[in-house]
């Protein structure tokens, strides 16, 4: 492991910014923190990067602790949100600061920059000062200004935030080629969930200061372990209800408020029992829209009326209303000659009985 | 109230402001610049002739003496209130915002009360038998009370006092501009506190430095009051210069001459101002 953290604690004089946190981030990884504003993202990655202590557990960098250890002093280097680039300095000169301070000498120093530059592509900017660099450019230096120094540990804040969508979804394919390519680990803080999907080899899922859960970006996803992790990550349609077993590998959601009974998932029936409440979570794009109810025993459906049609380009967005005021979201591939259906329209979302995903309450 | 952007009106409030512009300071200067080419008659009369016998009498040693002092002792100031002015500018600047404002006050309270009262305070202090000595015999640091008073130390310690604000302020200005993660950055990027002031901050306020720079360096220059009160007769500056040759000696175009040099100073200093901040570009340091 190079990075661990036990039982990480930080408030700022009101409840706990950061909870609990244990973490343990392997050597060469892409690891991910994801989570929405506010659930102690950067906080945790300031902890990691020396800018605040904690008040309680520790942090553990190639297996030495960092207690009171500066920012200086510790093999990491940060790649700020806003990118933090010296205005008064060219980005060769932001480049070598780092590699300046530690006193290296100056072929050294010359060397590194020029290899850097051609990693992150920045031959022709290296004598422009920030302003006359556009997002993308500020961010290239920015990494390249913290990958000079060879840190153990790359943290990235929000490194995606200050692009705009076109450049975001490059700069995403960018970002992984280049941690490949030098092999450092690199810990991103990031809200966006396609970004930490598609680039990180684990993440970790954060909420009101606690990590909720940690695995690959297809365990996530596909497995969310609880209901916020589940509606963070992906449109997912939620129905609340009570667990009914019939037989041994039968069972069924009541939902008494809705009239309604849908199937479970059988893998997830040894985790229930009967009477229990629970929440069936279903991913948008896994709904079927169709005029017919489900007519296989592997299929489950609820009968909904049409509430609103969006037209997104590769698909249609259908929101769905549900009796009982539930709305579901369902994403229809644009293709295999889907009948487009109209706002008032009384038709059924459908499911694979094993798409959907059950949670105990 | 004219609205001086509507069209008809703004050529008559230009008018108005470059006709006060030249009765104020146009006209009193032209009339100092003519004076200090003319020659004194006895019991003060002025004789309207042409003649450089002014700037020539300037040269004396005495003269140029009280030019060299002041613009050292202006310098002196100007060092020294930046050495002190920097870093409590940057503390100010990186407070919680009611420290801020709270600093803020401390700095400008003194420049409410007069200034003649507030160097008479120093008087007290500085004085044989005053609050310095007194304090300093009673911790038993010296035997003998010192002569703070009618020195240039005094002088000097009185123009710092005086002219502090005028470097804090812009200083300050500048530095709160700088936005804090520059630092966080400098010091994950291994930077001590040294290189922390010398490669990011300094260069990043260099107008607000400059600004506070000229203000005190310029004040200081022309200072009257303070050596007069402070320094006595032996630490004549050209403001005191100034006030012996209009009033004491009577002689106006000595005096006149002199002025004439102080304003050329002066608007050197300001040019090499401009000349700087300029050249920098103001806005590339932001941010």
């Amino acid at each position: 492991m190079i990075l661990e953290t036990r039982g990480v604690m930080k408030s700022y004089g009101g409840p706990p910014v950061v909870r609990e946190v244990s973490l343990a981030v392997r050597e060469g990884e892409f690891f991910s923190i994801l989570g929405p504003s506010g659930a102690g993202k950067t906080t945790l990655l300031r902890l990691l990067a020396g800018f605040e202590q904690p008040d309680r557990g520790e942090i553990l960098l190639q297996g030495r602790p960092m207690a009171g250890v500066p920012p200086s002093r510790r093999p990491v280097n940060t790649v700020f949100q806003s990118y933090a680039l010296f205005p008064h300095m060219t980005a060769e000169e932001n480049i070598g600061f780092g590699p300046l301070m530690q006193g290296l000498p100056r072929d050294e120093r010359r060397r590194r920059i020029d290899e850097l530059a051609d990693i992150l592509r920045l031959d022709g900017l290296r004598n422009r000062r920030p302003a006359q660099l556009s997002g993308g450019e500020q961010q290239r230096v920015a990494i390249a200004r913290a990958l000079v120094n060879r840190p153990a540990v790359l943290l990235l804040d929000e490194p995606m935030a200050a692009l705009d969508e076109q450049l975001r979804q490059s700069m995403t394919a960018e970002l992984k080629r280049i941690q490949q390519r030098v092999g450092i680990t690199f810990i991103c803080v990031t809200h966006h969930q396609a970004e930490a999907l598609a680039l990180s080899d684990r993440l970790a899922v954060m909420e009101q200061g606690r990590l909720v859960q940690v695995g690959t970006p297809e365990e996530v996803y596909e497995a969310p372990a609880s209901r916020v992790v589940a509606e963070f990550l992906g449109r997912s349609n939620m129905l609340a209800g009570l667990v009914r077993l019939i037989g041994p590998d039968r069972g069924e959601l009541a939902v008494p408020r809705l009239n309604l009974a849908v199937g479970i998932p059988s893998r997830d029936l040894v985790n229930l029992s009967d009477g229990q409440d629970a929440t069936l979570v279903l991913r948008s794009e896994l709904v079927l829209v169709r005029n017919e109810g489900p007519h296989v025993e592997s299929e489950a459906g609820v009968p909904v009326v049409v509430d609103q049609v969006d037209y997104a380009g590769t698909h249609w967005r259908y929101r769905l209303r549900l009796d009982g005021g539930v709305f579901w979201q369902a994403m229809v591939s644009n293709g295999n000659g889907h009948k487009r259906f109209s706002v008032g329209d009384r038709v059924y979302a459908c499911w694979h009985r094993d798409d959907g995903f059950l949670l105990p309450e | 109230m004219h609205d001086c952007r509507s069209s008809g009106a703004s050529r008559w409030c230009y008018a108005g402001s470059l006709l006060w512009g030249l009765l104020a300071v146009g006209l009193p200067l032209l009339i100092v610049l003519a004076i200090s080419f003319a020659t004194r008659e006895t019991y003060g009369w002025i004789r309207w002739d042409f003649s450089l016998a002014n700037y020539r009498d300037l040269l004396h040693p005495l003269y140029v003496t009280i030019v060299w002092r002041s613009c050292a002792m202006a310098a002196a100031v100007t060092g020294i209130c930046l050495l002190v002015g920097f870093p409590f500018a940057y503390v100010m600047a990186r407070s919680s915002p009611r420290w801020q404002s709270f600093w803020l006050m401390m700095v400008l309270i003194p420049l409410w009360a007069n200034f003649l009262v507030r160097t008479y305070a120093w008087i007290f202090i500085l004085r044989t038998d005053g609050l310095l000595n007194t304090w300093l015999m009673q911790m038993g640091l010296i035997g003998e009370p010192i002569t703070f008073l009618y020195t240039p130390w005094a002088v000097l310690i009185g123009l710092v006092y005086g002219y502090l604000p005028f470097m804090v302020l812009p200083v300050y200005a500048s530095l709160e501009q700088v936005n804090p993660v520059l630092e966080e950055a400098a010091r994950d990027l291994y930077a001590s506190w040294w290189d922390l002031f010398i490669r990011l901050l300094v260069p990043l306020t260099v107008p607000g430095i400059i600004a506070g720079s000229v203000l005190v360096f310029v004040a200081s220059l022309g200072s009257y009051l303070t050596p007069d009160l402070l320094g006595g007769a032996r630490t004549m500056m050209m403001g005191n210069l100034l006030q012996h040759e209009f009033l004491v000696v009577r002689d106006w175009p000595l005096g006149s001459a002199f002025s004439i040099v102080l304003l050329l100073l002066v608007m050197v200093a300001l040019w090499g101002y401009r000349r700087v901040t300029s050249a920098a570009g103001p806005q590339e340091f932001i941010r």
